[in-house]
């Protein structure tokens, strides 16, 4: 500890003179009385004729001297001397993902980097600012321009993630964060478990690597995927791939629970480096859920479980409203799981469309619209629907979405048309196909009915001729078949999830692996669920006034062999160069001065003395 | 100066009383007050052996006559009593508001005028470390006037020194009486020994004892140096809760002391306070004492 002002140790000088005041006797004002006689004797502070008294042991006293060296101290402006950051400004990146949830470094590598990152924090000048950025599938600027106290109240709130690393992602925002300022720093606080980042050109930005972890030993399960069985499709085999991501062979047990129960296990050899696979054949038919475990615990047991929804598709019904299209009857017709019926346009009106869940109207459209999906092949034109019955001529397919899933294997270039009608696409509706401006294939959910519109007569071309129509029909069918799981994309977590809503839904709960619960109303449009922080899986359920009308679950997993690889990498490849650990860090001394302190703490006595003296009196 | 000392009108409610002396005193003068001396009057009170050398006059000859037996008849006398009337006027007592050596002065005058109302013989005299200026005797009424003239004439003067100053008293008065004394006993010196001085000479003794309100109930506080006006010493003192009390339980404790000592030795004490109006003291307080009927 050294002073800034030794001066202002002359003020203990003043507690000499303190204690003289304890040794004076107190001034007193004369009073005459009659006579002393009974006042004598009275208390032993009472009678003493000496201008001095002794000194004795008072608490007041000491309370006054310690007050008074405190005042000395604070006023001789004490600091202790540590190295800080030169910089005026750094970027903490904190790695949050999954990877840091490792226990080889007590107590966890998280905690491992916030404590690293309280540190540097510490280290910097009283007056220099931070922005910390928590780094995960997408960085979050948690605080930004922040002062030393506001860092630390950050660093004590933030948590780990179970998501994937996107340091890429975080490294640019970090750039363009310091672009233009100078005397600033960029700290990466990671495993370093993270892809290579060779195309990130970093410039003149000073960026560090504090790299956290000490051991990479993890097997993990990175693959867990079903299909099924080309004996009994019935069925489903399950596929799971196990990784060992430390350098020797070890034995694990892997075990597959078919809707919480145990049905089969297996022992796996996973050589260092390498993986294991294995196929579970005897999944009984009807099983909803399988989740593969593996028994042995190691450092990183987030990636020890993963699950699987199977298809839980049934038989559905589907009405086909058409005069006689032979194409589509046969196309429809070879669709699984499927229980067609067909009827014609004027007899619509008698049938009870509640019955089917999926429609075809073929060159017809009601005036009511039933609830459910639909394929509508060249509709009249309607309020909702705005087609005029006016054709375009020899339209030609100039561009379509190949990667869209309707469109799979289906080589829409080869269709030739004779006309086509002229559609103006509604806003719910994406233009999957079209001729110079002109829809040739629309689709999108109108109000929670998902529609498909071909806005041309089968007959018109030669669609239905093509090896890729019954192709194109099937897909149609896979986007418009109700209670299709893949409608809940199971994404890794941390990753948003969209829930269609049902038409007739005015309420959907879903209930997280920890069996808390949030319930939304969907309000006819799809809900957007991000709440996927935690692995396991997540029930959806779709009410109407109260009746269920749906179950549906998805599984988060966290099958990133990224991830999963906890192995800490001591150098961070970054813009074609190794970024090693603390290199070129610029320490300097710098003072830092706990007056403060000091003055807090006399304040602290002051008011204690103050009670003291008021209790004795 | 007599107007001015004592209203006229409680001198003439104080004719009235007389002052009442419980134990025998042997005086030569027949006056009239009642005494339990047996003597010559026709009060006849008991009888007792003839010896030689009494009056021959006095044998009950009606007894000789049935019983054979010489006996000699007792009767009451009456006399006079010799009132001494004693003032401290130490500087201790020249303090309070009312002034004590102001009541002193004015009980003892009140007093003497009682006792010259009754033909008593009253002697007054001052004392503090010595004995004063000495006034009587005197023995009619007539001679008040100069008992107030010498009662105003007194100033307070030195310490009180019980012991010299009543030794001295006794001394120089061979006639022993009702010895009424005012003081506040606001002294080192210890004044059971003057007192004993008086009693072994035979003096009835009855005790003033006069104290300001201030000396009973301070009211006084903070840090103060309590100088004495009688002696100029002084005390240092931190006046808060704790020192009064403790001041009261010394004063409690005092006057058990005096109370005691004059129950021991049959001395009639009676402690008042300056702020009692001078009439109330005489009609009530000292007659319901038995000091004055």
């Amino acid at each position: 500890m050294n002073l800034v002002a030794p001066a202002g140790l002359a003020f203990a000088s003043l507690i000499p003179i303190l204690i003289i005041f304890y040794l004076l006797k107190v001034r007193r004002h004369e009073q005459e009385v009659s006579s002393t006689y009974l006042w004598e004797q009275l208390h032993r502070d009472l009678v003493a004729h000496e201008p001095w008294q002794r000194l004795r042991t008072s608490l007041l006293l000491l309370l006054q001297i310690l007050l008074m060296a405190l005042l000395t101290l604070g006023l001789a402006r004490p600091f202790f001397t540590a190295n800080a950051q030169a910089s005026d400004n750094v970027v903490l990146l904190l790695d949050a993902s999954a990877s840091m949830q490792a226990t080889d470094v007590k107590p966890s590598r998280f905690e491992a980097a916030r404590n690293a990152a309280r540190e540097l924090v510490g280290r910097l000048s009283d007056d220099a600012t931070g922005t910390i950025v928590r780094v995960k599938d997408h960085p979050e600027v948690l605080v930004q321009g922040a002062t030393k106290n506001q860092l630390f109240d950050t660093l004590n709130h933030v948590s780990v993630s179970t998501g994937t690393t996107n340091m890429k992602e975080a490294l640019q925002l970090a750039l363009s964060l310091n672009k233009g300022k100078t005397r600033s720093q960029i700290f990466v606080i990671s495993d370093g478990a993270v892809p290579p980042m060779d195309d990130l050109q970093v410039g003149d930005a000073e960026v560090h690597f504090l790299p956290i972890g000490a051991s990479g030993e993890n097997q993990g399960i990175t693959v867990l995927s079903s299909r099924p069985d080309p004996g009994d499709p019935q069925r489903q085999h399950i596929f799971v791939r196990v990784e060992n991501f430390g350098q020797s062979s070890v034995f694990n047990l892997l075990s597959l629970y078919v809707d919480g129960k145990l049905m089969d296990s297996t022992d796996l050899q996973i050589p260092g480096r390498g993986k294991a696979e294995h196929v579970f054949t005897n999944v009984p038919p009807g099983a909803k859920v399988v989740e593969a475990r593996l028994r042995d615990a190691d450092q990183f047991p987030a990636d020890n479980s993963a699950w699987l929804v199977l298809n839980q598709v049934g038989a559905y019904k589907l009405l086909l409203v058409t005069q006689n299209n032979l194409f589509l009857e046969k196309a429809v017709n070879l669709l699984p799981n499927v229980e067609v019926f067909k009827t014609e346009p004027r007899r619509y009106v008698g049938i009870d469309p509640s019955q089917y869940s999926v429609f075809v109207f073929d060159g017809y459209l009601p005036q009511d619209l039933p609830n459910g999906n639909m394929l509508l092949i060249n509709p009249p034109p309607a309020e909702w629907l705005p087609i005029t019955t006016d054709t375009i001529p020899r339209p030609k397919v100039t561009s379509y979405d190949r990667d869209d899933p309707l469109l799979n294997y289906v080589q829409f270039s080869d269709m030739q048309l004779s006309k086509v009608k002229d559609v103006d696409p509604p806003e719910w509706a994406k233009v999957l196909a079209q001729s110079g401006g002109h829809p040739l294939l629309l689709a999108g959910n109108n109000a929670g009915r998902k529609m498909v519109i071909l806005p041309f007569d089968l007959h018109w071309s030669n669609f239905g001729l093509l090896p890729g129509f019954p192709i194109f029909i099937s897909n149609v069918m896979n986007y418009l078949q109700p209670n299709d799981p893949s409608e809940i994309k199971a994404p890794s977590p941390g990753d948003s999830v969209l829930i269609q809503p049902l038409p007739q839904s005015d309420e959907i709960t879903v209930r997280k692996p920890d069996g808390s619960s949030r319930t939304f109303k969907p309000a006819g449009k799809p809900i957007g669920y991000n709440d996927t922080d935690a692995t396991g899986l997540y029930q959806v359920s779709q009410r109407s006034q109260g009746k269920t009308l749906q179950e549906q679950m998805f599984a988060i997993n966290l099958t990133s062999p990224a991830e999963s690889d906890i192995a800490p990498h001591a150098t961070l490849e970054l813009g074609g160069a190794k970024l090693r650990p603390n290199e070129a860090i610029d320490w300097t001394p710098a003072k830092h001065e706990f007056w403060p302190w000091v003055l807090l703490a006399a304040v602290c006595l002051l008011t204690f003395e103050w009670y003291w003296y008021h209790r004795r009196s | 100066m007599a107007a001015s000392f004592l209203e006229p009108v409680l001198l003439r409610r104080l004719e009235r009383l007389g002052l009442v002396s419980r134990k025998r005193v042997a005086n030569q003068i027949k006056g009239e007050r009642r005494s339990v001396q047996r003597g010559s009057s026709m009060n006849f009170v008991d009888y007792r052996e003839y010896v030689p050398g009494d009056d021959v006059s006095q044998l009950d000859w009606n007894v000789y006559g049935r019983l054979d037996h010489l006996v000699v008849k007792l009767f009451e006398d009456e006399q006079n009593v010799t009132v001494h009337l004693l003032v401290d006027n130490s500087k201790s007592m020249d303090w309070g508001d009312p002034n004590k050596l102001q009541l002193a002065l004015q009980l003892a005058g009140g007093l003497g005028y009682v006792g010259l109302s009754n033909f008593d013989r009253v002697q007054c005299a001052t004392f503090s470390d010595t004995l004063g200026v000495t006034f009587g005797p005197a023995r009619n009424q007539r001679e008040a006037h100069n008992l107030f003239a010498y009662l105003t004439e007194v100033k307070p003067a030195g310490e009180t020194n019980f012991e010299a100053a009543l030794r001295s008293y006794v001394m120089q008065n061979r006639r022993p009486g009702l010895a009424i004394v005012f003081t506040d006993l606001l002294s080192h010196s210890s004044f059971e020994t003057g007192v004993k001085c008086l009693l072994e000479r035979g003096y009835e003794v009855a005790l003033i004892h006069i104290l300001a309100p201030a000396e009973v109930r301070p009211s006084i506080g903070g840090d103060l140096k309590l100088v004495d006006r009688e002696t100029g010493r002084y005390v240092d003192v931190t006046l808060n809760q704790r020192a009064l009390n403790l001041y009261r339980e010394r004063y409690q404790g005092w006057t058990q002391a005096i109370e005691g000592f004059c129950g021991r030795h049959g001395i009639l004490y009676q402690r008042i306070e300056t702020s009692e109006p001078l009439d109330k003291l005489l009609f009530q307080t000292l007659r319901k004492r038995g000091l004055v009927a």
